[in-house]
């Protein structure tokens, strides 16, 4: 090879080194991430996935399509109702393509952006990783990535969304996980009746207040305020199910200390996400609380609250109940921003009310 | 021909956006992966044999190669390719090309890469490219690249279809996998005009002998991080050799 072609081969190659994404397309309209008074700074600050209105638009639409499932109706959406603060609504197991179900209890999608780790076993350990697998799960909505984009390329309303939002109508598995990253690390909850009383705008019932204290004294230390969670693996002395034989964070650290251990799940909203815990064992919120109530352990290595933790006395769990309602974010439940898009979307999904 | 070529090597193998102002005093130093069983190259169809004397065919051979370092062992200096990653497939003479751009005028004494993708570019999200999800070469169920890739059959082993499949990867703590390979070339190499081809070359044997025994046999199958990944990482870790070093 002569020099004199050198050059020009040298620049074509090198302008695929694989650097993060970083076209900023002149047209688009920048959105402000979402970051409520009070919280820490974003594990995902959309550094390298700048977020747009076109960028969020097209990620909220993947998320309410269900033709990016193998059965063509089993959205995002079919197991993360709005109404539902994003989690299934009074679903056990979630129901996948082919009339299977989850191995896990659906969980609530908001404050994502705050999350290093996904799943109850934090499997998964990027926002924009996350939508894969329930894409390619078997049991959830049973595709491969390569369909997915094949079903997006094919279709022109799409090729128009791309093009808004990343400046050509290429679909590329990286565009789509960053576009629907720009959709859920911008659902937020920081509107509950509990924000507002830390800012002075409304008041605590006696009973709410009552239950905010024993909150604080009892269950903060994981649920750690203000995202609700501590966002690490415990294990609550929640006995082995051995049809599901669910070992939780175990399976993905190999440890054995990590034996049964779950991701502490979020209060907020939790009066919309029954069932409760991993497995969706427990219906109510009083039967929930009643497992701290009268959990004996033979479990080593249960958290030590569960070992050596003082009963709470049955009006403590009313109090308690009390204040949990205090979490629903009514705002996230019905914000028009986060509603389908699509009109006369028939995707796979409960219906509240009617 | 050979102009097209090139351009699909880069299309294929790496992918984003930056622009370089064309640099004149710069050459090419090409790595050229060559993938075989003992003195043999890599054939679909084509039976071998291991260190253990059992047969085998191949349908999958394939790994990343990143973090790539030339370096000058006697002046202490060396040349970092931090972004750019490949994937080797079986014997796709295509694909199967690392192109550095490496300025003229320095020598080197080493070579040495990771085979696989480092911790950083595991969780660093969405990625394209050689590290695009599409190529097969991530875990959906749990986030992470497959760093190496070996399937094929074996009469010696007792799965479904006699298949072994060997899926390695694992990039934190005590399951990772990226520890780099170092190569010395048979003489300093000294980059002055003229392209080099380096040809360096895989023997898929050594995952199954080396430091760790691990006949198909017994290992049929290995597909997730963990201490039966890390033995084979510890063994084709050593497969690697340099064949030649050329200058056009």
């Amino acid at each position: 090879m002569n020099t004199r072609r050198v050059i020009p081969v040298m620049g074509v190659i090198l302008a695929f080194v694989a650097v993060p994404f970083s076209f900023k397309p002149d047209h688009v309209s920048p959105l402000q991430q979402r970051i409520p008074e009070g919280f820490p700074p974003p594990v995902y600050d959309y550094k390298n996935n700048p977020l747009t209105k076109e960028g969020f638009e097209l990620g909220k639409r993947l998320f309410y399509d269900g033709r990016l499932s193998s059965d063509g109706q089993t959205a995002c959406a079919s197991c993360h109702q709005q109404f539902a603060a994003f989690s299934d609504f009074e679903h056990v197991f979630s129901h996948g393509v082919d009339n299977r179900f989850t191995l896990r209890n659906a969980p609530p999608l908001f404050n994502l952006a705050w999350h290093k780790e996904f799943h109850a076993d934090g499997a998964i350990n990027h926002i924009e990783w996350q939508p894969l697998s329930p894409l390619t799960g078997d049991n959830e909505m049973g595709t491969t990535i390569e369909k997915a984009i094949n079903m997006l390329q094919d279709d022109p309303f799409y090729a128009v969304m791309f093009k808004k939002a990343f400046g050509d109508t290429a679909v590329t598995s990286q565009r789509m996980l960053h576009a629907l990253a720009q959709f859920t690390g911008y659902i937020v909850s920081a509107d509950s009746k509990y924000d507002r009383v830390l800012k002075k705008q409304d008041r605590f019932t006696e009973w709410e207040e009552n239950g905010y204290r024993i909150f604080q004294q009892r269950c903060a230390s994981c649920h750690t305020e203000p995202l609700f969670t501590d966002l690490k693996y415990h294990n609550i002395g929640l006995a082995l199910d051995t049809f599901l034989n669910d070992f939780g964070r175990m399976t993905i650290t190999g440890e054995s200390r990590d034996s049964l251990a779950f991701k502490t799940p979020t209060l907020r909203n939790i009066t919309r996400t029954e069932p409760y815990m991993h497995d969706g064992r427990f219906w109510g919120l009083s039967t929930a609380i009643d497992h701290w109530r009268t959990y004996s352990v033979s479990d080593s290595s249960a958290h030590e609250l569960i070992r050596n933790g003082t009963p709470l006395e049955k009006i403590e769990i009313k109090y308690l109940i009390s204040f949990l309602h205090t979490l629903v974010d009514s705002t996230l439940l019905s914000d028009p921003m986060l509603a389908d898009p699509i009109p006369g979307n028939r995707i796979h999904q409960p219906v509240l009310g009617h | 021909m050979r102009l097209v070529s090139f351009l699909m090597i880069g299309a294929m193998s790496c992918s984003g956006a930056f622009s370089l102002h064309a640099q004149e005093a710069v050459t090419r130093v090409f790595l050229n992966f060559v993938n075989g069983v003992g003195a043999e190259d890599i054939e679909a169809d084509k039976t071998f044999v291991n260190g253990w004397g059992e047969e085998f065919t191949v349908s999958r051979f394939r790994y990343y190669v990143s973090n790539i370092v030339l370096s000058d062992t006697i002046n202490r200096t060396k040349i970092e390719f931090k972004d750019l990653y490949f994937l080797i497939k079986e014997n796709d003479s295509l694909a199967n090309v690392a192109e550095l751009p490496v300025a003229r005028g320095i020598t080197c004494h080493t070579i040495s890469f990771v085979p696989g993708v480092d911790s950083s570019r595991n969780m660093s999200g969405a990625q394209s490219g050689a590290l695009d999800p599409l190529n097969g070469m991530f875990w959906t169920w749990r986030s992470g690249y497959i760093m190496a890739k070996f399937e094929g059959r074996s009469p010696a082993s007792a799965l479904q279809h006699r298949m072994f499949e060997y899926h390695i990867g694992g990039y934190e703590g005590a399951h990772k996998v990226t520890d780099p390979v170092k190569l010395v070339l048979p003489q300093a190499l000294a980059v002055t005009g003229r392209d080099v081809y380096i040809t360096i070359r895989a023997d898929a044997n050594n995952w199954f002998k080396g430091t760790h025994d691990l006949p198909i046999s017994d290992y049929p199958a290995c597909t997730a991080a963990g201490p039966l990944a890390r033995q084979f990482a510890d063994n084709y870790r050593q497969m690697f050799s340099i064949q030649s070093v050329s200058y056009k």
